[in-house]
C-alpha cells in the first residue's frame, strides 16, 4: 500500500531532516526486524531501462523517413513507411511491430528530448536524473527514498548508472541465478529446513555484533564518515532477515533466463537483460523494495549502426515481452511503471563507417498497465530530427514553446509517482523546470 | 596543517591596507606605463609586498597538532609576482591554456585573453588584460566562475581555492576589492588524528596485507617520522604489488579485457615466435597423463591463452615495476620498455631471462610462476604485407618481412591500453585521448565542454570537429593527443594496416563511395553460377547539370565456410558483380549508351581506386573482363559511376549487370546496388605515405605538434610526463585505493543541498592534492614517498570529531575524510588472509592451476565479488562502497563457512605456528577451576569387566556459586571392533567405561558435601547427557549394582556431571571412580578428564587471564583498535556462556547444524597434501570440544568477521 507520508517516519527521512542526526543515531539502540512493523512493501514500483550507449530513436519511436536533397536518415526508409498505432509511430525494423502493437495503449512516447549533450556520461546523468548536473538523485533512487526506505533491497540496481545524492543505498546484482545462495546464507542449500550453524551460535554472534554497534554509536566523536559506515552496516544488518522473503519466492537457478549473445559483424553483444528483470521483480513480488534499474548495452553504434540497433531492438522488443508477461506471473504487472531511455540519440545521418555518432536528441517510453495516459505522444522533432518546441500548457507544437529536457519529464514524473514531497524536503526540486502535463490523458503533440 | 585559505580578518585587513596605500602610489605608475613589460616588471618586483598566509605554508604539521591557533601560523611576504608565479600560474597552466591560447578554442571564438605560455608573459597578459577598459577583476572573476557566461564552463566557482587565487591575486596586482576569499570556517576544527599504531596497523591491511609485528608497532609510536619509516617499509611483497595492481586496475579498468570485452588483437599471425612455439607444441593433452592433474598440461592453444594473459598484464605489472623499484612514476608514460612474463617474453622476443623454467620437460607448466614479469621490449610483433605469408598446413614457420621496432611509450604503447579503449574507423583514437587525458592529466575533457549543444552543431557536415565551436571545445584539446596514436590500429597492433606503414583506416584510405539512395537488388537464383541482369529505374532531373549514377558492390559479399575454416584460415564463397553497359532513356528514346569497353576512355566514367602500399602506386580498383558471358567491368567489392550532365525531365536508367557466385555459394541472394544523384563522399585526402587523417588536427598536444625523431607517442608520453597536471593527476589517481572514494569534483550547481559544503571539501582536498603533488616532484617522483604522503595525512588519519563542532554542513563537508570506509572485496580478502590465516574459499593443492591463489572473493568466475561491490573491469567499472543487505549476507556466507575452519586450523597448528589463537589451547576456557587427567589401569587379576577403582582428588578454589564438577571418559580407544582374521564375517565391538561411585567435597578437611551413585538418579545434582537419538530420551549410561558397590557407568566417551553451589574459598574435591572393561578389550586403561567448572567466569580459572589477552589480540589485530576491558568482558563472558550452551545441549562438531568443511575437507590443511601419524591424531583429537571452547570460539570469529570494525577500515 502506498502511503504518502510514510517518508516522514522512516529514520533516512528523518536524519537529512534534522540538523546533525547524531543526536538521533545515538540514541538509536534498538534493531529493526523483519515482521516488527515493517511491511512487504505493496505499492507503486518503478523500473528504468537504460539503452546504454545512445540509442537511434528514429529507428524505434520517432522514425524519419529521408528527405531529399538531404542526407539519408534511414536506410529502412528506401522501401518502407513508418508503422503506426494510434498517434503513436514507430520505425518498421526489427521487432518494432510486434512491440508497439501489444503495448501502443499502455504506451506513452516523449519524442524530441534534449539531452543538450554529447557526452554518454552527461547524457546519462541528464536523463536519468533530471539535471545535468551532479547533485540529484535518480528516479530510481528518489522513488525508492520516498516509498521503502527502509526496506532491504529498496532500490536494486542491474545495470546502468546509479545516483543516490545520498538519499538511499543501492544494491548492485551480478548474476541473478545465484541469489538463492545468499539470501540466506544461514540455511543449507540442499536442506533449507537446515541451518549451516547452530542457531545459537548465529544468535549470540549477533549480539556481540549488534552490541559493538551501539557501543560504537555511544561515541559522540565519530567522524561522518564513520557514523554514516556505521549507520549503513546496521541498516544492512537489520535488512538480511528480510531478504530471506526473496529466498522463498526464487524459483530454481535453471528457472533464471539465461544470457544471450548476438553477433552483429565482428562484433560480439551479450544481454542478461531478462535475467535483471527476472531478479529485479522478484525482489518486488518479495516486497523487499520498489524501484530498479536495468540496462541493455552496445547502442554506441559509431559503425555498423543499423545492423546493430536491429539485433538489439527485436532484443529490446522480446525482453518486454518477457518483462511483462513475468510482471503478470507474479501478480504485480498493475504496479510498475516503466521508463525506458537512453543517453541521447544517434546523427540524423551516417558516417563513413556507416555508423551514426552523437545526436542529442532522444525519446523516453513510459509504459504502464492499463494506463489512462498511454497510446499518447507528447514532443516532436522535425524531418531531420531535430528538437520541436511544444507549449507547455497544450503540448501542441508552439515554436515559442519550450524543447523538452530531461528536466521536464522528470519533473512530470515525479509528480506522477508522488515523490515531489521528498524533492521538497531533501531540496532537490526542479523549480526552474516549466510543468508539462505529460500525463494528461487529453492532451498530447498532434503533428 | 594549516587550512589553504585566508585565515584571520586581521590578515585580510592588513593585506587591504597595504594595498588601498600602494594603489595611490601604483595607480600613477599604471596610468602612465600601461603596457611596458620592463616598467611591469619593476612594478611587481618593487611595490607591493603583502601579508599571506594559511594557504600558502606547504610545510607538513603533525597531525598530533589539532590546534588552530592564528598565532602559529606562518607568514610570507609575496609580491603580485610572485602570488602569480606561486599559485596563479599553475591554475593558467592547468586549466586556461588548454583554450586561451592563440589558436585554440577561445582564440577561434574571439576571446580576447590569450596566454603566451611562460609564467612571466602570461602574468602580463593577464595584467594587461584586467586593465582593459571594460573588464576588470570582477569580470575578471565572474568569467571564470561563469557567473558570466564563460564558453569553457565554470572552471574555478566562486569560493573555490583556485578562485580565492585569483581573487588575491587581483587584490595584490590592481587593488581590486573583489570581496577576497572566503573564509570556511576551519575544516579541521574539532578533527583528531588516531594514534600511530592505529594508522600503521591500516596501512599495514592497505599496502601490504598484513599484520603489523610487534616490533615495527613499537618503533612507529616513537614519532611521526618512525611512523613514515615503518609505512614505506610496507611497501613490497605480493601484498604490495596486488595493492598497486588493484589500485591501477580500478583506474585503467585492464581487468575487462579477462571479462567479456572483445578484445581482437591478433596473437598468433603477428607473432611468428609465438606462433613458431605454439606449433610446436601438441594441441591436445597426451591420453598417458589423463590421471596427472598437479599442473596443467601446455597445448598450442594454451601457449596463445598464455601469450594473452600476459600481454593484458602488460599495463598494471609496469606500473608495479615502476613503483615497486622506486623509479620516477613518469615512466609509467615514457618507459622505453615493458614487462614481460615467460611467454610474452617469448612472443614479443624480449630475451628476459627467468629464475624458474615454467614448463617442465613433460609440457606442464606452472601458472603461479607466470606472475613474474621482467622489463624487456616488444621485438616479435610483424607487419601484415605482401612479403606475409601464414600457412596453417605447414606449422614450422610462415615467411614476413620482418620485425617491427615497437616504440614503447610506458603504458600508453601497450596492446592491454589500447584494447581495452578500442578505436573504430570514426573514433579514431579519440577515446585514448580522453582516458589519456583523464588519467594522466586529470582533465575530463567530456565535462570541459558547455553543458548545452546546440542541435545544429552537431547537425553540421562541414568537419565539425574541426569547425564547429561545440565541438571543437573538446575536440581541440582530444584529437591532436589520438593523433599521437596514430600508429596504432583499433584494436592495438602496430601500423595495422596492410603495408605496414601506418594505421589508417580503410575507408579513410578507399574514402570516396557512392552515397545516396541506395538500392538493394536481390539475386533469386542459387542455380546459376553467373546471371545477367537488366536493371531500370525512373528518374526525375529537376535542374540542368551534373547527374551521378554509381553501382555498387555487395557490402559483404564473403560468405564464410565455418565448417572448413579454422581460427588461422578463412574459406568461404565470395558472389562479384560487373558492369557490361549503363544506358540512359527519355521518353524512351536512348540518349546514351556506353559499353565496358568504352569505359575506361570515357571521362564521364569513374571507379574506386588502389593504393599500392609497397610503392604509392595507385591503380584502378577493377578490371575490363572478357570470358563467356561477354565485356564487363568487375570492380572488386567497390564502385563504378558515371556522371552525366542532364536537363530537366524523365529519365530512364538501364543497367546490364553480370553478377557471378563462386561455386558452392550457399545463399539464394546476393545484393547489388545502384544509387542516383547521391553523388560522392569527399573526396580521398589520403596520399601515399600519411600516417594520421588530413581531415583531423595534427598529432600533438595542448597546441604543439609531435616531434620528428621518435614515435608520437613516445613524443607524447614526455610531454605528459613533463606537463604539471601529471603530479596532480597522479595524486587522483591513487586517491581511490588509499582513500577509499574518489577524489571529490567541484560541485556544479549552487542551488543544490550543501553546495557551500561541498565546495569546502573540494577545496580542502584540493589543496591536499597539490601539496602532495608538490612533494611528489621534489621526491622525483617516487610513488612510495608519495604513498606515505598520503597515509601521513590528515585526510588519511582523522579518527574523529568533536561533535560539538559538527553541524549539518560539516556533515557533509567531512563525509569522504579519515577512517571508517567499507572495505573492498579484494581488500577485505587480503585482512582476513593477514588476521586469520586464510581467506575464504582459499584451497591448497594444485596451485599450479591458479595465477595467484584463488578464494570466493576474488576469482574471476563463481565468485562473490561482484555482489560485494566489486568491479570486472567490463560491465561494472564503479565500486559500490556502500554496505546493503545483499552485501552483508556476503560478508555472513563468508563467516559461516570461514569460522570454524580457522578454529579447526588454528588448534591443528602447533601454537608457535598460528595466526590468532596464539595464547590458548582448545582447552583453555574461563569456568575450569581445576582440571585433571587420571589414566585407570587394568586390574591384571581381575577377569571380569569390572577392573578396578580408587579416589582421586582435585583441589581448587572459587569465588563462589555454581560450580560443576564433570567427568568425561576420554579414552582414544573406547570401542574396539574385534574381527576374526579368518572370516570376512563381522566380529564384535568391546568397548570400555568410566564409572564413579560417589563424591566429596571438603574445605578445610571437613565434608561440605558427599553424594553416591545410587542417590544420583534422585539428585537434583545430577546431570547427564540425555541422548534423544534413539527414539526417546535415554540417559547416556547407566547405574551397576553389584558385589554390594554401586556404580554409576557413562557410555563410553561419554560424560556426567555433579552441580553445586559453594561459598567462596578453597576446597578440595574426591570422586571415587572405577573403570570397566569388556571382555577380550585389547586396552588396559581408560582416561577420565575431571574438571571443576564455575558457571560463570571466575578469576580463579586459569584460563581467563590467558582468554582475555587472546581476545584482546584478537580484536586488535581484527579491528586495528584496542578493545575496552568491558567489550573483553562482553566477549568473554558469551564465550563462556556459549560453551557451557555447547556441552549442554550437545553440541559439537558434528551435530547441531555445525557443519564445516574443515571437518571433512581436508584442502583446508595448508600445505599438508601428506600427513603422518601425528596429524592424523591431531585432527582426531580436534573432533573432541570437551568444554564447548571450539564452538565458541568459531561464534567469536563469526561476529569479529561479521562486525562493522573489521569490514570497514
Amino acid at each position: 500500500m502506498d502511503r504518502p507520508n510514510h517518508h516522514r517516519f522512516s529514520r533516512r527521512g528523518f536524519l537529512r531532516a534534522s540538523a546533525t542526526g547524531l543526536g538521533a543515531l545515538a540514541a538509536s539502540p534498538s534493531f529493526r526486524v523483519w515482521g516488527s512493523g515493517l511491511e512487504p512493501y505493496q505499492g507503486k514500483l518503478l523500473f528504468t531501462l537504460q539503452l546504454d550507449g545512445g540509442a537511434d530513436v528514429t529507428q524505434l519511436c520517432d522514425p524519419k523517413v529521408n528527405t531529399p536533397g538531404e542526407r539519408k536518415i534511414n536506410h529502412w526508409a528506401d522501401n518502407a513507411d513508418p508503422g503506426e498505432w494510434g498517434y503513436i509511430r514507430y520505425a518498421p525494423v526489427a521487432d518494432n511491430a510486434r512491440l508497439f502493437n501489444r503495448f501502443g495503449a499502455d504506451m506513452l512516447v516523449v519524442n524530441g528530448v534534449d539531452a543538450q549533450t554529447g557526452s554518454h556520461e552527461t547524457g546519462k546523468l541528464f536523463n536519468w536524473t533530471g539535471s545535468n548536473a551532479e547533485g540529484l538523485p535518480s528516479i530510481t533512487a528518489m522513488h525508492a527514498a520516498a516509498k521503502s526506505p527502509d526496506h532491504p533491497l529498496a532500490y536494486s540496481v542491474f545495470g546502468g548508472s546509479s545516483r543516490t545524492a545520498g538519499l538511499i543505498t543501492y544494491n548492485r546484482f551480478d548474476d541473478v541465478s545465484r541469489l538463492r545462495e545468499l539470501t540466506d546464507p544461514t540455511r543449507q542449500p540442499w536442506n533449507p529446513q537446515e541451518s549451516m550453524r547452530p542457531e545459537e551460535e548465529l544468535v549470540r554472534s549477533r549480539q556481540l555484533v549488534a552490541q559493538s554497534i551501539s557501543d560504537m554509536f555511544s561515541n559522540p566523536d565519530l567522524t561522518p564518515r564513520q557514523r554514516r559506515a556505521l549507520s549503513k552496516h546496521r541498516d544492512a544488518r537489520s535488512g538480511q532477515e528480510g531478504l530471506s522473503l526473496l529466498a522463498e519466492s526464487l524459483p530454481n537457478s535453471d528457472s533464471f533466463q539465461n544470457g544471450e549473445n548476438f553477433n552483429v559483424g565482428n562484433w560480439q553483444f551479450f544481454s542478461n537483460l531478462k535475467q535483471q528483470m527476472q531478479g529485479a521483480m522478484l525482489v518486488m513480488k518479495a516486497g523487499l523494495g520498489s524501484a530498479a534499474d536495468l540496462s541493455l548495452d552496445g547502442f554506441d553504434s559509431h559503425e555498423n549502426h543499423d545492423d546493430i540497433h536491429a539485433e538489439l531492438y527485436a532484443h529490446l522488443s522480446d525482453a518486454l515481452h518477457f518483462f511483462w508477461d513475468y510482471a503478470e506471473s507474479l501478480g504485480i504487472a498493475d504496479r510498475i511503471l516503466l521508463l525506458v531511455g537512453s543517453d541521447f540519440g544517434r546523427t540524423n545521418m551516417y558516417n563513413d563507417g556507416n555508423g551514426k555518432d552523437h545526436w542529442n536528441i532522444g525519446s523516453y517510453m513510459l509504459m504502464e498497465q492499463g494506463a489512462p495516459w498511454g497510446g499518447r505522444v507528447v514532443g516532436a522533432t522535425d524531418e531531420l530530427h531535430f528538437a520541436r518546441a511544444i507549449n507547455p500548457t497544450t503540448l501542441e507544437l508552439d515554436s515559442r514553446g519550450v524543447v523538452i529536457t530531461p528536466a521536464h519529464v522528470h519533473k512530470a514524473i515525479r509528480s506522477y509517482l508522488g515523490l515531489d514531497a521528498t524533492a521538497r524536503l531533501n531540496g532537490l526540486d526542479l523549480n526552474s523546470t516549466e510543468d508539462i502535463p505529460l500525463f494528461d490523458p487529453g492532451k498530447m503533440t498532434y503533428l | 596543517m594549516q587550512a589553504p585559505h585566508f585565515k584571520t580578518d586581521i590578515c585580510r585587513r592588513l593585506a587591504l591596507a597595504s594595498v588601498i596605500f600602494l594603489m595611490f602610489f601604483a595607480g600613477s605608475v599604471l596610468a602612465q606605463h600601461h603596457g611596458s613589460m620592463n616598467q611591469f616588471s619593476s612594478l611587481f618586483n618593487s611595490v607591493q609586498t603583502i601579508r599571506a598566509n594559511g594557504d600558502t605554508d606547504k610545510g607538513q604539521q603533525d597531525p598530533d597538532d589539532n590546534t588552530d591557533d592564528p598565532s602559529e601560523e606562518t607568514e610570507t611576504l609575496y609580491t603580485a609576482a610572485e602570488y602569480y608565479a606561486e599559485f596563479v600560474d599553475p591554475i593558467v597552466q592547468g586549466k586556461c591554456l588548454v583554450c586561451h591560447q592563440s589558436g585554440l578554442v577561445a582564440d577561434s571564438q574571439g576571446a580576447r585573453l590569450l596566454f603566451p605560455g611562460d609564467s612571466d608573459s602570461n602574468q602580463q597578459a593577464l595584467y594587461e588584460f584586467v586593465n582593459l577598459p571594460d573588464t576588470g577583476a570582477d569580470w575578471l572573476l565572474g568569467k571564470i566562475s561563469n557567473e558570466i557566461s564563460h564558453g569553457g564552463g565554470r572552471p574555478s566557482p566562486n569560493g573555490s581555492t583556485d578562485y580565492n587565487h585569483f581573487s588575491e591575486y587581483l587584490t595584490l596586482a590592481i587593488g581590486a576589492n573583489t570581496g577576497g576569499p572566503v573564509k570556511d570556517g576551519g575544516f579541521w576544527d574539532g578533527t583528531a588524528v588516531e594514534s600511530r599504531e592505529t594508522t600503521l596497523r591500516r596501512a599495514a591491511f592497505l599496502l601490504s596485507g598484513r599484520v603489523p609485528s610487534e616490533s615495527m608497532l613499537e618503533r612507529a609510536q616513537t614519532s611521526e617520522e618512525a611512523l613514515r619509516t615503518e609505512i614505506r617499509g610496507l611497501m613490497n611483497g605480493d601484498g604490495f604489488h596486488d595493492f598497486i595492481v588493484n589500485g591501477a586496475n580500478d583506474r585503467l579498468l585492464i581487468s575487462g579485457l579477462n571479462a567479456g570485452i572483445d578484445w581482437q588483437f591478433d596473437f598468433w599471425s603477428r607473432f611468428p615466435n609465438m606462433y613458431q612455439y605454439a606449433m610446436s607444441l601438441p594441441s591436445e593433452r597426451p591420453p598417458q597423463y589423463d590421471d596427472y592433474h598437479q599442473k596443467p598440461f601446455l597445448t598450442s592453444r594454451d601457449a596463445e591463452q598464455e601469450f594473452r594473459f600476459a600481454v593484458s598484464q602488460e599495463p598494471l605489472e609496469l606500473i608495479a615495476y615502476v613503483i615497486e623499484n622506486g623509479r620516477p612514476y613518469t615512466e609509467i608514460v615514457t618507459a622505453d620498455y615493458t614487462l614481460v612474463n615467460a611467454f610474452s617474453n617469448i612472443g614479443y622476443r624480449a630475451y628476459a631471462s627467468f629464475d624458474k623454467e615454467a614448463v617442465d620437460s613433460q609440457g606442464f607448466y606452472d601458472r603461479t610462476l607466470l606472475t613474474e614479469y621482467k622489463p624487456g621490449q616488444n621485438k616479435g610483433h610483424i607487419p601484415h604485407d605482401d612479403d606475409t605469408y601464414f600457412d596453417d598446413e605447414q606449422p614450422s614457420y610462415f615467411d614476413f618481412s620482418g620485425y617491427h621496432d615497437w616504440p614503447h611509450a610506458g603504458v600508453l604503447s601497450t596492446p592491454a591500453w589500447m584494447g581495452r579503449y578500442p578505436s573504430t574507423d570514426t573514433n579514431r583514437n579519440r577515446a585514448r585521448a580522453r582516458w589519456t587525458y583523464f588519467h594522466f592529466l586529470g582533465v575530463d575533457i567530456e565535462k570541459s565542454a558547455p553543458r548545452s549543444t546546440d542541435q545544429a552543431a552537431l547537425a553540421d557536415k562541414n568537419n565539425p570537429t574541426m569547425n564547429n565551436s561545440a565541438c571543437t571545445v573538446c575536440h581541440e584539446r582530444m584529437d591532436p593527443v589520438a593523433g599521437a596514436y596514430q600508429s596504432f590500429g583499433d584494436q592495438g597492433h602496430y601500423l595495422d594496416q596492410w603495408g605496414g606503414k601506418d594505421s589508417l583506416a580503410d575507408s579513410y584510405k578507399r574514402k570516396e563511395k557512392p552515397m545516396g539512395e541506395l538500392q538493394t537488388l536481390t539475386r533469386n537464383s542459387i542455380l546459376e553460377p553467373w546471371r545477367w541482369q537488366k536493371f531500370t529505374r525512373q528518374f526525375d532531373v529537376t535542374a540542368t547539370g551534373s547527374n551521378h549514377v554509381s553501382l555498387s558492390a555487395d557490402p559483404e559479399p564473403c560468405v564464410q565456410d565455418e565448417e572448413r575454416s579454422t581460427d588461422e584460415e578463412w574459406v568461404g564463397w565470395c558472389s562479384h558483380s560487373a558492369l557490361q553497359r549503363v544506358a540512359i532513356y527519355r521518353n524512351g528514346v536512348l540518349l546514351e549508351s556506353i559499353s565496358a569497353s568504352q569505359f575506361e576512355s570515357d571521362d564521364r566514367f569513374s571507379i574506386a581506386t588502389w593504393i599500392d602500399q609497397s610503392n604509392g602506386n595507385s591503380g584502378l580498383d577493377g578490371h575490363l573482363g572478357h570470358d563467356d558471358q561477354g565485356e564487363a567491368m568487375y570492380h572488386f567489392s567497390r564502385w563504378i559511376a558515371f556522371d552525366f550532365s542532364l536537363v530537366p525531365g524523365e529519365y530512364m536508367l538501364e543497367l546490364d549487370v553480370l553478377t557471378r557466385l563462386d561455386e558452392g555459394f550457399p545463399s539464394d541472394s546476393t545484393y547489388v546496388g545502384f544509387s542516383w544523384n547521391g553523388g560522392f563522399s569527399e573526396e580521398a585526402l589520403y596520399q601515399y605515405g600519411d600516417t594520421w587523417y588530413r581531415d583531423m588536427r595534427t598529432p600533438g598536444f595542448e597546441g604543439k605538434d609531435a616531434a620528428e625523431g621518435m614515435d608520437s607517442i613516445q613524443w607524447l608520453g614526455r610531454r605528459i610526463a613533463e606537463d604539471p597536471r601529471f603530479p596532480d593527476a597522479t595524486v587522483k589517481f591513487w586517491w581511490p585505493a588509499v582513500f577509499g572514494d574518489e577524489a571529490l569534483e567541484v560541485p556544479e550547481n549552487p542551488n543544490l543541498p550543501n553546495y557551500q559544503a561541498k565546495l569546502t571539501a573540494y577545496n580542502e582536498q584540493q589543496a591536499l592534492i597539490t601539496e602532495l603533488a608538490d612533494r611528489f616532484v621534489a621526491n622525483n617522483y617516487n610513488a612510495k614517498e608519495l604513498f606515505a604522503d598520503m597515509l601521513m595525512s590528515r585526510w588519511y588519519r582523522t579518527s574523529s570529531v568533536d561533535a560539538r563542532t559538527l553541524n549539518a554542513e560539516r556533515e557533509v563537508a567531512l563525509e569522504t575524510v579519515g577512517s571508517g570506509r567499507l572495505l573492498t572485496p579484494e581488500e577485505l580478502d587480503r585482512k582476513t588472509k593477514a588476521v586469520f590465516g586464510r581467506a575464504w574459499g582459499e584451497r591448497a593443492g594444485e596451485q599450479a592451476h591458479y595465477y595467484r591463489p584463488t578464494t570466493n572473493l576474488t576469482q574471476d568466475w563463481g565468485g562473490y565479488s561482484a555482489f560485494y561491490g566489486g568491479i570486472d573491469g567490463a560491465t561494472v567499472t564503479k565500486r559500490n562502497r556502500d554496505l546493503t543487505a545483499l552485501m552483508s549476507n556476503v560478508v555472513e556466507k563468508m563467516a559461516i563457512d570461514l569460522s570454524c575452519q580457522v578454529v579447526q586450523e588454528e588448534f591443528f597448528k602447533p601454537r608457535q605456528e598460528r595466526s590468532v589463537l596464539k595464547y590458548v589451547e582448545k582447552s583453555t576456557d574461563a569456568l575450569t577451576l581445576a582440571d585433571e587427567t587420571f589414566v585407570l589401569d587394568r586390574n591384571p587379576e581381575e577377569t571380569e569387566w569390572r577392573q578396578f577403582h580408587g579416589e582421586y582428588s582435585v583441589p581448587f578454589r572459587t569465588d563462589g556459586g555454581g560450580i560443576a564438577f564433570t567427568l568425561r571418559d576420554t579414552s582414544p580407544e573406547g570401542c574396539v571392533d574385534i574381527t576374526d582374521e579368518n572370516s570376512d564375517q563381522y566380529g564384535y565391538q568391546t568397548c570400555s567405561h568410566i564409572g564413579i561411585e560417589g563424591l566429596e567435597i571438603r574445605q578445610n578437611g571437613i565434608v561440605v558435601e558427599r553424594i553416591t551413585a545410587s542417590e544420583f538418579s534422585s539428585s537434583e545434582h545430577f546431570r547427564i547427557w540425555l541422548d534423544p537419538s534413539r527414539g526417546h530420551v535415554m540417559p547416556s549410561g547407566w547405574l551397576h549394582r553389584d558385589r554390594d558397590e554401586t556404580i554409576w557407568f557413562a557410555h563410553t566417551n561419554e560424560w556426567f556431571a555433579l552441580d553445586y553451589v559453594l561459598k567462596p574459598g578453597s576446597y578440595e574435591v574426591s570422586f571415587y571412580l572405577a573403570s570397566g572393561m569388556d571382555p577380550d578389550h585389547p586396552v588396559n586403561d581408560v582416561t577420565v578428564e575431571a574438571k571443576v567448572m564455575s558457571n560463570a567466569p571466575d578469576s580463579n580459572a586459569r584460563g581467563s587471564r590467558q582468554l582475555a589477552r587472546q581476545i584482546e589480540h584478537l580484536y586488535e589485530t581484527a579491528t586495528t583498535k584496542k578493545p575496552s576491558e568491558q567489550q573483553v568482558q562482553a566477549i568473554l563472558g558469551s564465550m563462556t556462556e556459549y560453551a557451557a550452551e555447547s556441552q549442554t545441549k550437545g553440541i559439537n562438531s558434528h551435530s547441531g547444524g555445525a557443519h564445516c568443511d574443515g571437518w571433512w575437507n581436508l584442502d583446508f590443511y595448508q600445505n599438508r597434501e601428506e600427513f603422518t601419524d601425528e596429524d592424523w591424531r591431531r585432527i582426531e583429537e580436534l573432533e573432541i570440544d570437551s568444554n564447548g571452547m571450539m564452538r565458541a570460539w568459531a561464534m567469536v570469529f563469526h561476529s569479529i568477521m561479521t562486525s562493522h570494525a573489521y569490514m570497514h577500515d
